[in-house]
């Protein structure tokens, strides 16, 4: 149990289990190359994951600065969505979507970064 | 007893800016919540829609390609609107407060993931707008059936560019609830002491990260074979097709369950008055079930004869295992304890009930020969709704009644809430239980119509009152929240006895959640100060 104590830890037993598992349908059961890199890719995004989380956890809850209003961010979403609908839409759309995106970004960079 | 006292902050953002753009954990998770339940009634008028129409025999009510299109977006919405987002949202809400957090980690991101998946919504149902109306091939839409010379019409990309904007909030969503488990726990809370249903959600949003790209993948080749061509046309494409959407189609069924089973497991442990039996177990369980989830995708192509049968066979047959052991947790967490048959507790036993309906007959169709009796016929329809409106369902309604009054300060009428839950039992089986027999008799899915010879009427009228019935429950819900809202009886920080962190702070919590931590020994820290504390 203690394996699965840290975090870390814990994920990158799952991204072997998942190795392992499609493994088996390789070599065992000799699956085609899709079967076998889906759950690879899976493990691989776990094993990235786990990487990341390997920075030193924080053990105190420091005050730190939140923004607790993002106006930025709908305006990234609503962006990003009129960007895409655009495709079938017409130019126009993505033209739209585009600006927004660009100035939902400005705002999230100018005025909401973390202090 | 306090360990650590937690600075509290942040002004209350303006009532209609904090609704848009507000990020504080406690507001989104509602927020995320409200929006989901919102997707969850427009998917269940569908239903009923659908009911009305399969209750007699001929066509009253649609023509067949508003069925089609009725049974795609009910379904797609049930999965990517709503079970999705709400099983999200509960962890956006109960996990930082149940991990002694002050705050979601990277609360931007969740908030930009429930505009995504809002955004996806509306995209997704103005294809009933459309000339050639909403997309009507499914909620798996398979290629050939959904390339554009047989399902032409914008309605269609509109609904792929639905899926791809909610999935991409959901990915949003769970990595933000993945970083705020690993990065901002309290003092003490280590990976072993963090809660039972937080550890339902750690596995959840393993899941979503995983496995949700494979369906973004998916959905972006759909679009490229309907606007350009050729990308799914070459040997194997649409199969291809089909691993990947299934490889996000099989945990997604996980991913609208594992949170609710975490709920019902604090229920269970709460209305028992016991701490949660097998705690090791359960982790160990839930990490294997999840990853045993994503290696039996292929048993949804069995009948594609192109995949290995035996080994899907092996490993859907396998997760019983790990079900088992969550399962015998439960149900040893009440062996010997105190129940209180408050109306959480009434459905978590609901759940664990209808659920295992849905669990034995998924042991039916794990077995290739069998499976290839019940494909495509109701038996299927009947044993994923055991599963998703037994399970899911079930389970969301016991996590609502469960953290109701810490969300809103106030407690649901407990009257109101057993008529909510025995109209539920008995809807629900009234709907899904003749849908067995239909299904084994031959009734195929996905027709808007049967003949008047083949003698299904009496069945599907039956299961037409259950879907009106299920309906009537969840207005007698709505009822009961708009009247403990109205006239509020107040909760205080603690109503049930509850054995986790968030029951340690005021209901609704302050901004930064808590004034003071209790000390964490366990994943029962507050039953640890009970049983500490001399009588
Ligand atoms: C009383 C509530 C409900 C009723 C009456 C109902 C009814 C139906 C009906 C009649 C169909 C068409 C079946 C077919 O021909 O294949 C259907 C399909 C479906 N339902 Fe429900 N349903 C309910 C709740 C739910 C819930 C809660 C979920 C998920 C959380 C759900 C998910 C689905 C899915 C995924 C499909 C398949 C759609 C497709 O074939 O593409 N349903 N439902």
């Amino acid at each position: 149990m203690r394996l699965f104590e840290r975090a870390p830890r814990a994920m990158a037993v799952w991204g072997v289990y998942l190795i392992a598992l499609g493994a088996v349908l390789w070599f065992v059961f000799f699956a085609d190359a899709l079967s076998f890199a889906l759950p690879a890719a899976a493990a691989g995004i776990t094993f990235a994951v786990a990487v990341l989380s390997l920075r030193p956890e924080r053990r105190r809850e420091e005050l730190e600065h939140v923004t607790d209003l993002s106006p930025g961010t709908p305006l990234a979403a609503l962006g990003f969505a009129c960007a895409l609908v655009g495709l079938e839409v017409g130019e126009w759309l993505v033209l739209i979507g585009a600006g927004l995106l660009g100035l939902a970004l400005g705002i999230l960079v100018v005025r909401e970064r973390p202090g | 007893m306090s360990v650590a006292a937690v600075p509290t902050m942040l002004r209350r953002p303006p009532r209609l800016l904090g609704i848009v753009a507000g990020t504080d954990h406690k507001s989104l998770g509602l927020r995320m919540f409200v929006t989901a339940f919102g997707f969850f009634l427009g998917a269940g008028l569908l239903a009923l829609i659908m009911r009305l129409e399969l209750a007699a025999p001929g066509m009253q009510f649609t023509s067949k390609q508003g069925y089609d299109e009725l049974f795609t977006i009910h379904g797609s919405t049930m999965f990517y609107l709503f079970a999705t987002p709400a099983a999200l949202a509960l962890g956006v809400y109960l996990v930082p407060l149940q991990i002694g957090a002050s705050s979601l980690a990277g609360a931007r991101w969740a908030l930009g993931g429930w505009w995504l998946t809002i955004l996806g919504g509306i995209v997704m149902w103005s294809g009933f707008f459309t000339a050639r109306g909403a997309a009507d091939v499914g909620w798996y839409a398979f290629d050939p059936l959904s390339d554009s010379p047989h399902t032409p019409g914008v309605g269609m990309d509109f609904w792929i560019f639905g899926v791809i904007l909610s999935a991409l909030g959901a990915i949003l969503v769970a990595a933000c609830l993945l970083a705020t488990v690993v990065r901002k726990r309290a003092p003490g809370m280590t990976m072993l002491r963090i809660p039972v249903f937080t550890w339902s959600m750690v596995v959840t949003v393993l899941m979503v990260l995983t496995a949700f790209p494979a369906l973004v993948v998916a959905m972006g080749l759909l679009y490229a074979q309907r606007s350009l061509g050729g990308v799914l046309k070459v040997p194997g494409g649409p199969l291809t097709y089909q691993h990947l959407f299934w490889f996000y189609g099989h945990p997604v069924v996980y991913v609208v369950f594992f949170p609710f089973l975490g709920a019902v497991a604090e229920a269970i442990a709460i209305f028992s008055g016991r701490r949660f039996f097998g705690y090791p177990a359960l982790v160990v369980s839930l990490l294997a079930f999840a990853a045993g989830s994503m290696s039996v995708w292929g048993h949804h192509m069995f009948t594609t004869g192109a995949i290995s049968n035996r080994y899907f066979a092996l490993t859907s047959t396998g997760l019983l295992i790990p079900a088992g052991v969550e399962y015998f947790d439960c149900l040893a967490t009440m062996w010997r304890g105190v129940i209180r048959l408050r109306t959480p507790m009434l459905f978590a036993l609901g759940f664990l009930a209808m659920f295992v309906i849905g669990g034995v007959t998924g042991i039916w169709v794990a077995s290739p020969p069998l499976d290839y009796h019940e494909t495509d016929s109701y038996f299927v329809v009947a044993h994923f709704h055991y599963t998703l409106f037994g399970g899911s369902v079930m389970g969301m309604f016991c996590a609502i009644y469960l953290w109701f009054p810490k969300v809103t300060g106030a407690l649901l009428r407990e009257g109101l809430g057993r008529v909510h839950f025995w109209l539920t039992v008995l809807g629900l089986n009234l709907t899904f239980f003749p849908m067995f027999f239909l299904g084994q008799d031959g009734m195929p899915r996905r027709v808007a119509d049967y003949p008047s010879s083949m003698g299904w009427e009496g069945l599907n009228t039956l299961s037409t009152v259950g879907s009106d019935v299920v309906a009537l429950s969840v207005l007698v819900f709505l009822v009961n929240v708009a009247v403990s809202l109205t006239v509020r009886r107040p909760a205080g920080p603690d109503p049930w006895g509850g054995h986790t962190l968030e029951w340690a702070t005021d209901s609704p919590p302050p901004p930064r959640n808590f004034r003071a931590l209790p000390p964490v020994r366990s994943y029962a820290p507050l039953l640890d100060l009970a049983e500490e504390t001399p009588a």
